[in-house]
């Protein structure tokens, strides 16, 4: 049983009906879901669209208001000071301010929490260079890429450290070497005990960092539990072992038939595309001296991973 | 337009103010309907992307520009006709010989009010989209208002009675109104086309800025290049390329009964479409070197 | 406070790099160095710097006006179609705060502009009027009479209103008088009495007498400001006017006689001796047109009074940047507060919209002043209407009132000077309470709304 401390977020038979102008309710977007979700937890949101998971993060964030139900962050409603402190958002488009540089959307953000000026200034440096924006820190954000503008969304909800990071689509418009910083970036982030909220279609990114996830269809949660207990087939088993001789292959696979009456499957297993793409791409990195147009990624910032031991680089901290 | 139906003073001459105001609120209103709608079809289709989905399929950008400015003549059209009728009863209704139409007071009132109301209750019964429905519906219900005060205007008797007492009553409807109104219909047509041969290739604010600054300039045209001088080559080019926002503002020939020849109106009119000629072939020009996103 | 100019700093940076700002400027100074030079005025140098003054903060007004409501409507309106808002809301910031740091943010751009403004209007008529183009009479007149801010002293009344009081008794006392109220007749008497007065047939005087601060005025240029009007203006030819001047002790310190237009507002310039002499000052008029003779019908509430300068053409300048410049922050007010409740092209017009209703606020306070009512309309069947009209009428006067403080920008061209009573006024009005109230108003309408709502199609 989950103590009321240990949880972040707290969900209580959340319903949002859209209304039109004559207050007649025309849409169910969301149907008294629940859920809770405890500190240091990676909780994925998934569904079809229009199950309802952007209106729920909505909710979450203050941007629309319950019709029903009832939502806590750390005991504080959404729409509370201390609770928008403690959380952070990047939104599913980067709804960022074409006109400033990519350092002043991040210097602005940061000036509105209790930071002081040397902390602003430092945090700012670091997100750019971990996000490898350093070379176009004073560049218009109108004139980025899809991909450098994500970059500085997710920048911008980690600006103050917080508590709470809700993700829409974090990964949408990266590419894989940028997904893979972001996935070692939450993993990291959740060591460190902070929460994260993650709502994605990418199911593959979904299946390596979150801890927990509910499904939501029509409004409603369908499914919802531990992403280790859901995805295992206690029907099969599969055995992992070095290469041998043939001939030893062969003897274990005959002792198997006998046992069990059924030859096993036998094939070697495949790295991800995602791991080898990466791995080409930081061989590459070694070899040649120019830098990619979105800048080379840096180390995560000192101060959102400070007190772990993780480091992210190239195929290391995945989820296992 | 109502506001012309409580004014006290006439400048002289009964419905003077009445029918000046009424043209200008055409005009500046009118001024920024078309611009502003000038810079949301193509201005911020060009900057939200939208523009590319279309040029990408096998339309000529002249195709895309010339019917976006159909469809802003369009729009443009139908305010006017909005706006004269509005007129035209508005005018109807001021005070003229220390006494006042109520009729087509209630009339313009009435029309606005029914077609809020209709488009209301086409929204909530039948799910149909207010503002087109109610725009649609203030076109038909100005027309029959103005249909229906000029039907019941007796023309015979120069005299109202009402509860035994006998008044003063005001002339029949000014239809010499419409031609006015024409002129100025012409003019925000020309406005904008000029705007939209800007919103190919700039922002909305500049636009906007260029325009109005365009449209004052216009109005000021016959001073400025007065003050020029009358052998002026700076004059002389200025007139060919700034147009003459004068020919279209008549609303002083209608002082003392006076009418807008039909002769006149053809004349403004061929003004009309050789400036606009001019400035949308500028237009298009501009936007076949236009990138878009 | 911090969040707050934070916001501030953000609305500007965005209106300068996305090209709001800069054509406003432009605006601003086609509107105060271009637009004057075109002007031409009467023939005289005082009409032609009137008018260029005149029109010029009238142009520079309204395209003020119109840039302020645009932008103070596209920040707001534009942030939350295009939900940058949303990254703003979600921080540790209140509606309060986003509200007032964009209305600050226009303001500070408005300061610049009027201060852009005001500097390009003084340098145009410095240099349209620099002595070189002109006369010694006109640089005389332009320095004494026209590039100055005077106030205006009123003649006394207090003899005039003690004869209305006793007329008044006499008529309410007389079997049948009472059939208006106490004030009505008063107000009636006194103006009547006034008229009479106010009418000088050929050969007669007239005298006022003027309360004059004695320390103020010793340094200080003082000028008979009279507007008459004659038969003779209907023939186009001059009227001969006689003037004396003195005090209490000495009627005839001064004499002025001269031939004048009598359509026009004119002045002499009281002698020094006077201006110094004491605290009460006597000024007679004497018909002397005697060829052909003419009777003078001084105006009522502006035949004459006495213009002290008190203070410089450029600080008067100032307050009236000043009282514009409040002015601007009330409808940047306005324009932000229905941005948070419209749609961007909807609240350009609501917005424009209530700026009309704000124009019409003489047409209404006169409406009220006269107390028009329903009561003689040819129908009685909406008689019934009546009380509820002129209520409604009132109502708006009220609410209309303190947003006419514009009006006395008309000062600067006349030389008026434009008090600070005046600019205090104002700011306190419109900008600290009405200003205030709507960002309230504004903040709540903002934080009702639900910004994450999926846009109507």
């Amino acid at each position: 049983m989950m103590k009321q401390t240990d949880l972040t977020v707290e969900v209580e038979g959340l319903t949002k009906v859209f209304r039109d102008f004559w207050m007649r309710p025309r849409i169910v977007a969301v149907d008294g879901i629940s859920f809770k979700i405890a500190r240091g937890e990676v909780f994925g949101l998934l569904g079809p669209n229009g199950s309802g998971k952007s209106t729920t993060l909505k909710m979450l964030l203050g941007l629309l208001y319950p019709t029903g139900g009832r939502i806590s962050i750390l005991g504080r409603p959404p729409q509370d000071g201390y609770a928008r402190a403690i959380t952070g958002y990047m939104p599913e488009e980067s709804y960022l301010y074409k006109y400033l540089t990519a350092r002043e959307t991040l210097m602005f953000y940061a000036s509105l929490f209790n930071t002081t000026a040397a902390q602003r200034t430092e945090r700012v440096e670091q997100l750019l260079e971990m996000m490898g924006l350093q070379h176009s820190a004073d560049r218009r954000v109108g004139e980025f890429s899809k991909g450098m503008t994500r970059k500085v969304a997710l920048a911008q909800a980690l600006i103050n450290d917080p508590e709470l990071l809700i993700l829409d689509e974090p990964t949408s418009g990266l590419d894989p070497v940028a997904c893979r910083q972001v996935k070692d970036l939450v993993i990291t982030l959740a060591k460190r005990g902070k929460t994260i909220i993650l709502a994605s279609h990418l199911l593959a990114d979904v299946e390596d960092i979150c801890s927990k996830i509910a499904i939501l269809y029509d409004g409603r949660v369908h499914v919802e539990g531990t992403v280790s207990e859901m995805l295992q087939d206690h029907k099969h088993l599969s055995i992992t072992l070095d290469s041998v001789e043939p001939a030893v292959l062969e003897s274990v696979l005959a002792d198997i038939k006998r046992h069990t009456g059924r030859r096993p499957e036998v094939r070697h297993p495949a790295y991800t595309l995602e791991d080898f793409f990466v791995d080409v791409v930081a061989r590459a990195r070694n070899t040649e001296a120019t830098l990619p147009a979105g800048g080379q990624h840096g180390t995560i910032a000192s101060f959102l991973s400070h007190g772990t031991e993780d480091r992210a680089s190239g195929s290391q901290g995945r989820r296992q | 337009m109502a506001l012309a139906s409580v004014q006290a003073f006439q400048f002289g001459e009964d419905g003077k103010l009445a029918r000046d105001s009424c043209l200008a609120v055409h005009f500046v209103f009118g001024l920024l309907l078309g611009v502003y709608s000038a810079c949301t079809v193509l201005s911020d289709e060009i900057k939200n992307g939208t523009a590319s989905f279309v040029l990408s399929k096998p339309v000529s950008r002249e195709i895309f520009f010339l019917s976006k400015f159909f469809g802003i003549t369009i729009v443009v059209i139908l305010f006017s006709a909005c706006a004269i009728a509005a007129s035209l009863l508005g005018e109807h209704a001021s005070p003229k010989l220390y006494s006042s139409e109520v009729l087509p007071l209630a009339a313009l009132l009435c029309a606005v009010v029914a077609a809020l109301v209709v488009a209301g209750c086409a929204n909530y019964f039948f799910d149909r989209p207010f503002p087109s429905t109610a725009f649609t519906l203030l076109l038909v219900f100005m027309a029959a208002a103005v249909a229906m005060v000029a039907a019941l205007h007796d023309p015979e008797s120069g005299r109202r009675i009402h509860e035994g007492r006998i008044f003063m009553v005001n002339t029949s409807i000014q239809w010499r109104l419409i031609p006015a109104g024409l002129l100025v219909t012409m003019a925000l047509i020309t406005l904008s086309g000029v705007a939209l041969a800007l919103a190919g290739i700039l922002d909305t604010i500049p636009v906007l800025i260029a325009s109005a600054s365009l449209f004052f300039a216009g109005l000021l045209s016959d001073y400025i290049f007065g003050y020029l001088g009358s052998g002026s080559m700076v004059a002389e080019i200025g007139r060919l390329f700034l147009p003459n926002w004068q020919y279209f503002w008549l609303a002083d020939a209608l002082t003392s009964k006076g009418t807008i020849s039909a002769s006149y109106l053809v004349s403004a009119a061929a003004y009309a479409i050789c400036f606009l000629s001019a400035i949308l072939a500028i237009g298009m020009l501009l936007f076949r070197h236009q990138e878009t996103k | 406070m911090r969040k707050i100019l934070a916001i501030a700093g953000l609305t500007i940076r965005n209106s300068i790099r996305s090209r709001i700002f800069t054509p406003s400027v432009v605006l601003v100074l086609l509107a105060t160095s271009a637009f004057p030079l075109i002007l031409i005025g009467d023939g005289t140098i005082q009409g032609h710097v009137r008018v260029m003054i005149d029109y010029s903060i009238r142009v520079l007004t309204y395209s003020l006006v119109a840039s302020t409501v645009w932008t103070a409507v596209r920040t707001s309106t534009a942030e939350i179609e295009e939900r940058q808002m949303w990254l703003l809301i979600t921080k540790p910031v209140t509606t309060t705060d986003i509200w007032f740091g964009k209305w600050l943010g226009v303001l500070a751009m408005n300061a610049c502009l009027l201060f852009v403004a005001g500097t390009a209007l003084l340098a145009t008529v410095k240099l349209r009027f620099r002595p070189s183009k002109l006369t010694a009479q006109e640089l005389h007149v332009l320095s004494t009479e026209i590039l100055v801010a005077r106030s205006t002293i009123e003649p006394d009344c207090s003899e005039l209103q003690e004869e209305a009081r006793q007329l008044t008794e006499a008529i309410l006392s007389r079997p049948g008088g009472r059939t208006s109220s106490r004030e009505a007749t008063l107000a009636s008497a006194q103006s009547e009495i006034e008229k009479k007065r106010n009418r000088v047939a050929p050969g007669d005087s007239r005298e006022w007498r003027f309360h004059v601060d004695k320390t103020s005025s010793a340094d200080r240029s003082l000028f008979v400001s009279f507007n008459i009007s004659s038969p003779r203006q209907l023939e186009m030819k001059p009227l001969t006017v006689e003037w004396h001047a003195g005090t209490q002790q000495n009627r005839l310190l001064q004499s002025y006689r001269d031939d004048i237009f009598p359509s026009e507002r004119n002045s002499f310039l009281l002698s020094s001796s006077i201006s110094r002499a004491g605290k009460d000052i006597l000024v007679e008029y004497v018909n002397a047109q005697t060829n052909p003779p003419s009777t003078v019908l001084f105006h009522d509430k502006t035949g004459v009074s006495i213009l002290q300068n008190t203070a410089s053409f450029e600080s008067n300048l100032v307050r009236a940047m000043m009282i514009i410049f409040c002015q601007l922050a009330l409808f940047a007010a306005l324009g932000l507060t229905i941005g948070s409740l419209f749609s961007m092209p909807v609240a350009v017009f609501v917005s424009f919209a209530v700026i009309l209703i704000f124009m019409l606020g003489g047409f209404i306070s006169m409406t009220v002043a006269e107390n028009n009512s329903l009561s003689y309309h040819p129908f009685p069947s909406i008689r019934w209407l009546d009380p509820f009209v002129r209520a409604e009428f009132r109502i708006f006067n009220a609410i209309l009132a303190p947003v006419r403080h514009w009006g006395i920008t008309a000062n600067l061209p006349r030389g008026e000077v434009i008090p600070w009573s005046e600019v205090a006024t104002a700011f306190a009005i419109q900008v600290v309470a009405l200003s205030g109230l709507t960002g309230i108003v504004g903040a709540w309408l903002l934080k009702k709304r639900e910004l994450g709502a999926p846009c109507e199609v």
